[in-house]
């Protein structure tokens, strides 16, 4: 077996597992499902939250039962090596339309927030330095991460507080008037989105396992989980039904210009949706990285120098294409998503997956043991 | 703890390349600002009147150029639709027109009258000037308000964007942002207030020299020239920014040879589903003001106190501070209870001979009394809003929501029986707890 690197240590985890929770759930998801929750929004992001600590809690029960074995050698070990190219081959296809749209969001944030201009062309630039990075390596990706993470970390618990502080919580009054049904329909309609702790699954055998990862990997999903369920709520209190006006972005940079009440002087709320675009970026560059390694997995290119050029141009173009797809057909994209078809594609994937692969990995653990003694049986002893 | 530890650690080490990150993004930012400016144009004021064809919008913009004191000018247009008729107007600028400098958004008379929500629903959808613009109706047409701010701002130096910071705290205004008016009109009780403003076209005695002559036509922009007829007529010594009641701007004479005047009477114009339905006056709007968290700038008059110290005389009070709750409770009948706590200082005293308190230390007696009084003042204000405004069937105070949020079932039980929302707000039993002290 290959023995991957150990990449990402506990410090980079933990910021890895807090920018990848709050990202999505502060900013992309609470404007588009405000439209079908209202009042109730908060408990469809409940929702989200729950299925991550689920997938959380999957995924540390396989660095349990066996830190080393990455998701591929899992698969491989016990289903063989075309059933991992095929999950490799699926992961791939969702993530590539995951980036892609996550590209999207990026460009429609920064029009909210900076210049309501097309951010189109800026899109490219950022798949390029994305797959530059991914290229130099994990490694390379988490100093990135680990060397900005605090500011940006401050920054977005700051935005965080303003908007705590600012917003009538009484206004999510009466919870669930409807019922359970309007939240979780939000939260189905848009379970596009869910399954932010991915990344984690697709990096397993690569963290650096110390004494007290249970601990670490909690305190950041419950901080950005509290901080997700807490703006769902603030956000519909300040806003109540009007919410379903605001764009994504618009928000977070309302809020805070109206709190700092700055409106007249400068725009300060600037420097926190910078902090937002930064962690939005980290996110593209994580999914860029799982993407382009599931994409090598199911192609199997090789470490050379050539090859990687070769396959870091592929994936620039894909990403590219499929970003101006998505761009020019965000309709048919919506559509997509939101169709009863997705739960052909998502139901495996967030919740038969992380089913599955804690039971997959105790069986390759299993195999991995037998073989291992049975090499032993096998293998002379060495001269003394 | 260790890695959080850690984590301070590397933003310690790392400060310096953080920090070169972040005045990056401004150095941008100025650097955009810098090449771009001479392309823009800032809408520093919208207004909208209803006409035959459709809308008029009345843009106020203001040309960043290298001359010290460039003048605002008004451009307008005219169409079937707000979205059509802004488009054509930023397009008459000939230059990229920001909107989100906007800081007043003006709704002409009669469009107020009319409805104002397919104006509202652009402005909120296409989200193009900020949510914190204040929002008013004219007392005439928008663009006649307008076009007398305009004139008016050549020659002061008041500028409307001061406007914004100096309306929320006072009690003779009811100055409301975009953002706070469209969450009433979309509430529960369909409910939205806002400041009425009038600009006095006033005739001078002789024609003065310098008085901004065509910068107010719209010119640049190839918008609608200013009627020279309707003459606002200034100079810079006589430009007046007033607050006065109804009866003390009434005399023409008295104005002769002064400057456009903002009138600001204290009213506050109430509208039910987007229509304007009634006006309250300026002492309505002192007592809606007193359950209004943001207003904290106020002197008032107490008179008829009584007593061997007030009595006869007329007393003035002024808000050192104020906080507000509001808490309801529905048993048999609903009932909200205003809490207003605050300090007062007493400021003037206005009597022919008032008495020196020599070797008498009654300040606290004299205090009970004005408090007492106050009790009184702010209660009959308040409930002259409320039931004034109930009588429409308007919630200004915004009181209908604390029994759907606190009390659903209750509210829903009693919605269900067929009765309106003017019935609720009929019903509702009005209690205030005071706590105040005043300073003597």
């Amino acid at each position: 077996m290959k023995k991957v690197t150990k990449d990402v240590s506990m410090h980079q985890l933990m910021y890895l597992l807090f920018f990848s929770s709050i990202v999505h759930k502060v900013v992309i998801i609470p404007s588009r499902i405000v439209k079908i929750t209202c009042r109730d929004l908060w408990v469809a992001i409940a929702f989200f939250v729950a299925l991550d600590i689920f997938h959380l809690i999957m995924y540390y029960i396989i660095i349990k039962i066996n830190p080393e074995l990455t998701l591929y050698q899992i698969i491989e070990k016990t289903l063989g090596k075309v059933a991992a190219k095929i999950v490799s081959g699926f992961l791939a296809l969702y993530l590539l339309i995951r980036v892609s749209a996550m590209l999207i969001d990026y460009n429609l944030f920064a029009a909210d927030v900076l210049y309501p201009i097309s951010w189109k062309p800026v899109a490219l630039p950022i798949i390029i330095v994305s797959v530059f990075c991914v290229y130099r390596g994990l490694r390379s990706i988490m100093r990135i991460l680990e060397l900005i993470g605090t500011g940006v970390a401050i920054g977005i618990i700051g935005t965080m507080i303003i908007v705590a502080i600012s917003s009538d919580f009484t206004n999510i009054l009466p919870i669930l008037e409807s019922g359970l049904k309007i939240p979780l329909n939000g939260f189905a309609d848009y379970l596009f989105f869910s399954g932010d702790y991915f990344c984690i699954l697709c990096i397993l055998g690569r963290i650096k396992v110390e004494k007290g990862i249970g601990i670490n990997m909690t305190i950041p999903a419950v901080v950005s989980s509290l901080l997700s369920i807490m703006f769902a709520m603030a956000y519909y209190g300040f806003y109540e039904d009007i919410a379903v006006f605001q764009k994504q972005g618009h928000a977070l940079s309302d809020i805070a210009l109206f709190l700092l009440g700055t409106q007249s002087l400068a725009r300060f709320d600037i420097i926190f949706s910078v902090m937002w675009m930064i962690a939005i970026l980290i996110r593209i560059l994580i999914n860029t990285w799982v993407f382009y390694n599931y994409f090598r997995s199911v192609f199997g290119f090789k470490d050379t120098v050539a090859q990687k050029y070769i396959l870091s141009i592929i994936v620039i173009l894909a990403l590219f294409a499929v970003y101006n797809f998505i761009n020019n057909n965000t309709l048919l994209f919506e559509k997509m998503i939101t169709s009863d078809y997705k739960y052909y594609i998502l139901v495996p994937l967030h919740l038969v997956l992380p089913i599955m692969a804690p039971i997959l990995a105790y069986i390759a653990t299993k195999k991995e043991k037998r073989r291992q003694k049975h090499n032993q049986l096998f293998t002379k002893p060495a001269k003394e | 703890m260790k890695n959080i530890k850690l984590s301070f650690k590397v933003l310690k080490q790392r400060m310096l390349i953080f920090g070169l990150i972040l005045i990056a993004l401004f150095l941008q930012e100025q650097i955009n600002a810098e090449s771009q400016i001479g392309l823009r144009v800032l809408v520093t004021s919208l207004g909208v009147d209803k006409i035959e064809e459709g809308y008029e919008v009345i843009a106020q913009i203001f040309t960043p150029s290298k001359e010290k004191s460039a003048p605002k000018e008004i451009v307008s247009e005219k169409g079937p639709t707000i979205g059509a008729v802004i488009e054509a107007l930023i397009v008459k600028t000939g230059r990229l027109a920001l909107e989100d400098t906007c800081s007043l958004l003006v709704f002409g008379a009669d469009l107020a009258k009319d409805n104002i929500m397919e104006t509202l629903d652009y402005f909120l959808r296409k989200n193009v000037i900020s949510w914190s613009t204040i929002i008013t109706v004219g007392e005439k047409s928008a663009l006649e308000t307008l076009k007398g701010l305009n004139e008016m701002e050549k020659v002061s130096n008041i500028d409307w964007a001061d406007f914004l910071g100096i309306s929320e705290r006072g009690f003779d205004r009811d100055a409301v942002q975009l953002r706070e008016f469209a969450k009433s009109v979309y509430g529960l009780t369909k409910t939205a207030h806002c400041i009425v403003i009038g600009i006095e076209d006033t005739q001078q005695e002789q024609p003065s020299q310098g008085s901004g002559g065509s910068g107010g036509g719209g010119g640049s922009g190839g918008g609608q020239k200013e009627d020279s007829q309707s003459s606002f007529r200034a100079d810079r010594q006589n430009s007046i920014y007033t607050q006065s009641s109804g009866s003390q701007s009434s005399g023409q004479d008295s104005k002769k040879g002064q400057a456009p005047q903002l009138k600001m009477h204290g009213k506050t114009a109430v509208f039910i589903k987007g229509k304007q339905v009634m006006e309250l006056n300026k002492e309505q709007t002192e007592g809606l003001n007193w359950i209004n968290k943001k207003a904290q700038y106020h002197h008032f008059m107490l008179e008829d106190l009584g007593g061997y110290y007030f009595g006869g005389s007329k007393v003035t009070l002024q808000v050192f501070n104020k906080n507000n709750k509001i808490k309801s409770r529905f048993d048999d009948k609903p009932q909200i209870n205003f809490i207003i706590s605050a300090k007062f200082e007493l400021v003037e005293v206005m009597k022919d001979q008032i008495p020196l308190i020599v070797g008498k230390n009654d300040s606290i007696k004299l205090s009970e009394m004005l408090v007492d009084r106050t009790k009184e003042y702010i209660q009959e204000r308040v409930k002259d809003a409320y039931y004034a405004a109930a009588e429409k069937g308007a919630d200004v105070f915004n009181v209908v929501p604390f029994f759907y949020k606190f009390h659903t079932k209750k509210y829903n039980k009693y919605m269900s029986s067929g009765r309106t929302i003017k019935d609720f707000l009929n019903d509702i039993e009005l209690k205030f707890d005071l706590k105040l002290e005043v300073e003597v």
